[in-house]
């Protein structure tokens, strides 16, 4: 193996002296037969980075590409690279294609744009470079090089031009390289080169892959390379690529802790939690009344949440990694992520709270290598007893929580004084997420069901069935209600609906909605005989059931799964049967238990009722593939109950 | 007395109000004022003012935050005004300068010729419950194809409009011809130092609403469009210079080298159709955006992308070279029908051409089997050709007929079947082969697995497919449960089954329609079917239903028939409702599952 992968690179390093490595590897690419159904091959992928004594990185991108289908060829027409103009530089330093026909063509790299990319949500002025490769062909070969110097988030940079290419923690780099392709690719390699003195840790997860660390005068040079890389086999509601993807994340900060008090730092320094008289006069005026902490806490966050859209203009200089300071966010009254943890954090502590913000990572896994693998920022504030809570202004607008359940089992890192290591945020009991529906309903001997629901909500569940009016257009909640029947049936009639006074003040208590109903021929109806599903089981509030979307047909999982979030299903009908009719067939009562998913159910005739009971319970977010069984027989024994349609038989005698 | 009428006007007003929606509204428009002033000198002018107070969490959060102007600065220059928040309790917050940030509008993405095109965004700071957002800009426009007054405003906003002014100002020696439909305002007419000025101004507004299957000619709504052109055919000439422009001599060879394989005419007129909506992109910049210019032909093949006007360019330079003879054809709204009026209001552009004397009305954008009737319906049509513009009628309504007969046995095995399903009618045609294909994969979904089927073309609006299929049946306790299989074309391809009870805006069917079933099942000896015989009939102004299930001894016959014989339905008539009720008895009538033991 290893006697391969040197070589290899030799005679990558060779023939890339000769702009030749293309010829070797096309003909590599055209002796598989397997990639002829794709779009493209890559049949190189290399990075190679360049660590100043400052942190700083230039980066070489070198692609070369083949082109198969037409669908290939559209896909490139034009090639282009996102930078940010505050901290990093980009430009093309070469463009070639390789005609199937044997022909070249250089496309003149002072041909390309470099502008402000298409924005919704954040006004940063991010940036693309982009250049036009045009017509392509299957066969054609593109071949193109990317400079780029710098780093994705900003830093209190000075105003030399080299200076803004310094990353956030100065003299500190790091980096997180995907080793999957959504193309197949022939070679993938990336290539760092750190001074001597620096000490660099780094992880190649889920994989293998060749590497070695050589000296090269005063620099250390690692190498880690892949090749005949498939695309990653993907299953549906899988965990997130880069949690079970290959990938390498490599860091010389030495531990989280470093991180974190790294990040308290730049933000006391910046003055990003000053109060302000106006946001005072604000948090005396809402925090008025309340008795305890929690309440405190609880109506500044969804204050906060609820009142500061999102909506990123820039700071200017630190934009991306320094949170917005008080004045300006309650000023403008929006911000990113970041400013909205920075404004929540303001008004705890004018409210006398200890308050920090938080990085976190919504949707994957955080790592020990401590790389900045972070999309999200939030707040931390420390309670009466010691703890710090973690509290998310962003993900819970209109939602009767503090902590996203959206976010249980995700990795944050708190930017405390004295420092953090990365933390896990809990499960949150399925119970806080209650769904109910009681149905008392009744079937006429013609099939028509009559009768009343009322569906009752909390957290997660709440938020899905308040959105209706929380975020639906207000002209829009009758239709919008009665679609929820339709759904059921085209012939349902909503005959009345009672949501409460205002279903949009989610503090109050958790939603609930009465309807009563009408749907003829709802049953399938024979000569004494009807045959029908619960109206529970029966597409009714299908916004809360997360878990129908995840397909429970397949058998065999080798990746982690992911739901929208645990949960408690309640389902109780109560069906009065016309006169005469009896249900065929036996009561029915199940039973599953396990460390992930239970469920409980009956369907039993009393007298001329039916009686049908469901309690499924779904107790985490994120899932292991070996819980794929449990949580698979749950879900299916709870969704037998509506594909096992009851028969009803008239009583002949 | 007085106190009484008092409270009668009161009750008249809050009414009215709840009636136009102001009690549900997240916004309001206070004011609503677009200025268009076009100068002597050729310049353009086009000034903005609008005062909007915010009423719910939603308005700011996902409605109004932010005002996109997307402008050219080629020929165009935006100068905010003024950009401020009136907050509820009166603070003013002054727009800072970071809320104003120029980025690529995405309608732009990954073209570079127009990598230039700018999208201001104006980001509304201080925003809160009760706050009024202010902001007034002009875009002023350089002498360009943008001179001549063509336009076309719905006057239609996502919250009602209390006050809503439209000026047109031109040189006093032009004359604007101008139609506003939906709405009796009638303009005031001024002349003031060498320019005449027209003012609409039209009060309460109402929101708009969003429905399924709406008309795209929005009857209700009130729509301004002016011009200085004196005919459509005045207009529409701007397309009649690329038709007579010499081919590019590289398109010629390109595309000889396209269709070198191809045996016939239709065979040439599909490669050419198939390259331009699979290896062209589309941009969806708006001719207005680009001064209504357009790059030449042989630039959009050699950059593999295009706007739909471009390519539509393309396609007929293509076909020009392969000595077809193709023509543009734009279609307007019919609210706009026999007025006159400029290219801005036109809502599609699609290419005739004919081979073996069958007219085909393809659109460069996407492949869609369409033809006169479907695009014509409801709508006006022009057809531009080298020495003429025409308004063509079609002499026919859009319509599709589908029959499905089949020859159902339950067995053992499960549910074997003979069909034989024919498709005709005037929106098919033959053009495109992987119709087809598509059409036999969607079968299977209803029909269980084809073991072999047969497609036959009788003619270009006719397509007949027979086939048999194995399918299987579900338990129920002691019964079996047959699904009675439906055509996945038709009604059952406009998920029309959650059409609410109320409805406030026209819906359009894609054309009018008659579907016919027969199924003939024949059970086992040891089985029986436990359905009742059904007897439905409906009729109404919408159309009809005529549904039928008779057993006699082990055969059972169901028909089933629906006409739906209008394409517009208005809410405010009893249209919708006689509509709605013929879908929901077509789809939930009985028929739907068989019971058998």
């Amino acid at each position: 193996m290893y006697r391969s992968f040197f070589l290899f690179i030799s005679l990558f390093l060779i023939l890339q002296t000769q702009g030749q490595e293309w010829k070797k590897l096309l003909k590599i690419a055209d002796n598989q037969q397997d990639l002829a159904k794709y779009d493209v091959v890559n049949l190189l992928d290399s990075t190679g980075v360049c660590v100043s004594d400052q942190g700083s990185g230039s980066f070489t991108i070198h692609r070369i590409v083949k082109i198969q289908t037409p669908a290939g060829a559209l896909k490139h027409r034009i090639i282009k690279y996102d930078y940010d103009p505050l901290t990093a530089f980009a430009e093309f330093q070469k463009v070639k294609i390789y005609k199937a026909n044997g022909s070249t063509k250089d496309i003149d790299v002072k041909t390309a744009c470099d502008y402000a990319a298409p924005a919704r949500a954040i006004y940063w002025g991010a940036r693309q470079i982009m250049i036009e490769i045009g017509r392509l062909e299957p066969g054609d070969v593109v071949d193109y090089e990317i400079a780029k110097k710098g780093f994705t988030y900003a830093l209190l940079a000075s105003d030399e031009n080299e200076d803004r290419f310094v990353p956030p923690m100065r003299g500190q780099f790091y980096d997180i390289v995907p080793f999957w392709s959504n193309d197949p690719t022939l070679t993938k390699i990336y290539q760092v080169s750190i001074p001597k003195e620096k000490d660099m840790q780094y992880q190649f997860y889920q994989g293998e892959c060749a590497s070695s660390l050589r000296f090269e005068g005063n620099k250390k040079v690692y190498t880690f390379c892949m090749y005949d890389l498939r695309p990653f086999e993907k299953e549906p509601n899988m965990v997130d690529l880069f949690d079970v993807a290959p990938k390498l994340m490599m860091s010389t900060t030495p531990n989280w802790e470093a991180k974190s008090k790294w990040f308290y730092q730049v933000n006391e320094d910046y003055g990003s939690f000053e109060p302000t008289p106006e946001a005072q006069k604000k948090v005396d005026e809402l925090i008025k009344g309340c008795k305890t902490e929690m309440e405190k806490i609880s109506v500044l966050t969804h204050w906060v949440a609820d009142n500061m859209r999102y909506s990123g203009i820039s700071m200017g200089k630190g934009e991306g990694y320094t949170l917005h300071n008080t004045k300006m966010n309650f000023t403008d009254r929006c911000g990113v992520c970041k400013d909205k943890a920075a404004l929540l954090i303001s008004m705890l502590r004018m409210a006398g709270f200890e308050a920090y913000p938080a990085m976190t990572m919504a949707g994957s896994r955080v790592e020990s290598i401590p790389a900045d693998h972070f999309n999200h920022s939030v707040a931390v504030v420390k309670l009466s007893n010691g703890n710090y809570m973690p509290l998310d202004p962003t993900w819970v607008p209109f939602l009767r929580e503090l902590w996203s359940s959206a976010e249980q089992q995700q990795n944050y890192l708190p930017g405390i004084p004295e420092g953090s290591d990365l933390l896990l945020t809990p499960v949150s009991a399925p119970e806080n997420h209650y769904f109910k529906i009681n149905a008392q309903t009744s079937l006429s001997p013609d099939g028509t069901l009559n009768g009343k629901f009322i569906v009752e909500a909390e957290g997660q569940s709440d938020g899905s069935i308040r959105r209706i009016f929380t975020s639906g257009f207000m002209n829009d909640w009758k239709n919008a209600l009665e679609k929820e029947l339709l759904a059921v049936s085209p012939r349902a009639r909503l005959l009345s609906v009672d949501y409460g006074k205002d279903p949009k003040n989610y503090t109050a208590a958790p939603i609930k909605i009465e309807m009563k109903f009408s749907i003829p021929n709802y049953a399938i109806s024979g000569k004494n005989l009807l045959i029908f599903k619960p109206l529970v089981m029966n597409n009714l509030y299908n916004r809360a059931r997360s878990y129908l979307r995840i397909n429970t047909t397949i058998k065999e999982r080798k990746q982690g799964f992911k739901d929208a979030c645990s949960r408690l299903v309640l389902l109780e009908e109560t069906i009065q049967l016309p006169a005469g009719y009896r249900m065929s067939g036996e009561n029915r009562r199940d039973e599953y238990n396990s460390k992930v998913a239970d469920f409980a159910g009956s369907l039993k005739q009393e007298n001329n009722r039916l009686k049908l009971n469901q309690k499924l319970t779904l107790k985490k977010r994120v899932y292991e593939a070996e819980d794929w069984q449990d949580f698979r027989t749950a879900v299916n024994l709870h969704k037998s109950y509506g594909t096992q349609l009851i028969v009803l038989e008239k009583n002949q005698k | 007395m007085k106190q009484i009428k008092y409270i009668f006007f009161l009750l008249i007003g809050t009414l009215y109000a709840i009636s136009n929606g102001y009690a549900q509204s997240e916004a309001d428009f206070i004011r609503l004022v677009k200025e268009f002033t076009y100068k002597p000198n050729g310049e353009f002018e086009f000034h903005y003012n609008k005062i909007l107070k915010l009423k719910t969490h939603k308005a700011f959060n996902s409605l109004y935050g932010e005002t996109f102007v997307v402008y050219n600065p080629d020929f165009q220059e935006l100068k905010i005004n003024e950009s401020y928040t009136r907050q509820a309790d009166g603070t003013l917050i002054q727009a800072p300068q970071n809320a104003f940030n120029e980025v690529l509008p995405s309608t732009a993405a990954d073209a570079p010729a127009y990598n230039h095109i700018k999208e201001m965004v104006i980001t509304h700071t201080g925003l809160e419950l009760g706050a009024t957002i202010y902001l007034d800009y002009t875009l002023s426009s350089k002498p360009s194809f943008l001179s001549t007054p063509d336009i076309d405003e719905v006057l239609q906003e996502l919250s009602p409009v209390k006050e809503y002014v439209l000026i047109v100002n031109i040189p006093e020696n032009q004359e604007l011809h101008y139609t506003l439909s939906a709405s009796k305002v009638k303009p005031e007419i001024t002349v003031k130092e060498g320019m005449k000025s027209y003012r609409w101004k039209l009060k309460n507004i109402p929101a708009a609403i969003s429905e399924p299957y709406q008309s795209s000619n929005k009857y209700d709504v009130p729509r301004l469009t002016a011009c200085t052109y004196t005919s459509v055919n005045q207009a529409l000439s701007l397309f009649q210079k690329n038709l007579v422009l010499p081919i590019d001599p590289k398109i010629k060879e390109f595309t000889r080298q396209l269709v070198q394989n191809a045996a016939t005419e239709k065979d040439k007129l599909i490669a050419v159709y198939e390259y331009i909506t699979k290896n062209i992109s589309t941009i969806g910049l708006t001719p207005e955006n680009l001064a209504y210019t357009s790059r030449p032909p042989f630039e959009v093949l050699e950059s593999a992308y295009g706007t739909k006007t471009e390519k539509a360019d393309l396609f007929i330079a293509m076909l020009k070279s392969i000595d077809l003879k193709p023509a543009y054809v734009i279609v307007y709204p019919e609210t706009l029908k026999d007025k006159i009026k400029g290219i801005k209001p036109r809502q599609d552009i699609f290419v005739k051409v004919e081979t073996d004397s069958q007219p085909y009305f393809l659109s460069p954008d996407q492949q869609n089997t369409t033809s006169l009737e479907a695009i014509a319906s409801h709508k006006e049509v022009w057809v531009v050709r080298e020495d003429q513009i025409q308004n063509i009628t079609p002499s026919n309504p859009a319509k599709m007929t589908f029959n499905c007969d089949a020859d159902i046995h339950f067995t053992d095995e499960g549910v074997h079947t003979s069909a034989s399903i024919t498709t005709s009618g005037n929106t098919l045609n033959d053009l495109m082969p992987a119709f087809s294909k598509q059409y036999k994969s969607t079968l299977t979904r209803n029909f269980g697995t084809l073991i072999n089927s047969e497609i036959l073309h009788s003619d270009p609006n006719q397509m007949e497919i027979k086939f048999s299929s194995q399918n299987t049946l579900q338990q129920a306790g002691d019964y079996l449960l047959y699904n009675l299989p439906v055509l996945p074309t038709g009604i059952h391809s406009w998920q029309l089954n959650m059409l609410n009870s109320d409805r406030k805006t026209a819906l359009e069917l894609p054309y009018l329609l008659e579907e016919n079933y027969e199924y003939t099942i024949h059970l086992p000896e040891n089985k029986d079917l436990k359905n009742k015989n059904i007897e439905i009939h409906l009729k109404n102004k919408a159309g009809s239903v005529d549904i039928s299930l008779k057993q006699e001894n082990k055969t059972v016959k169901i028909k089933k028939n629906l006409i739906l014989s209008k394409r517009v339905y208005q809410p405010s008539s009893q249209e919708y409702g006689q509509l709605r009720e013929l879908i929901t008895s077509w789809l939930s009538n009985g028929t739907e599952d068989l019971i058998i033991r």
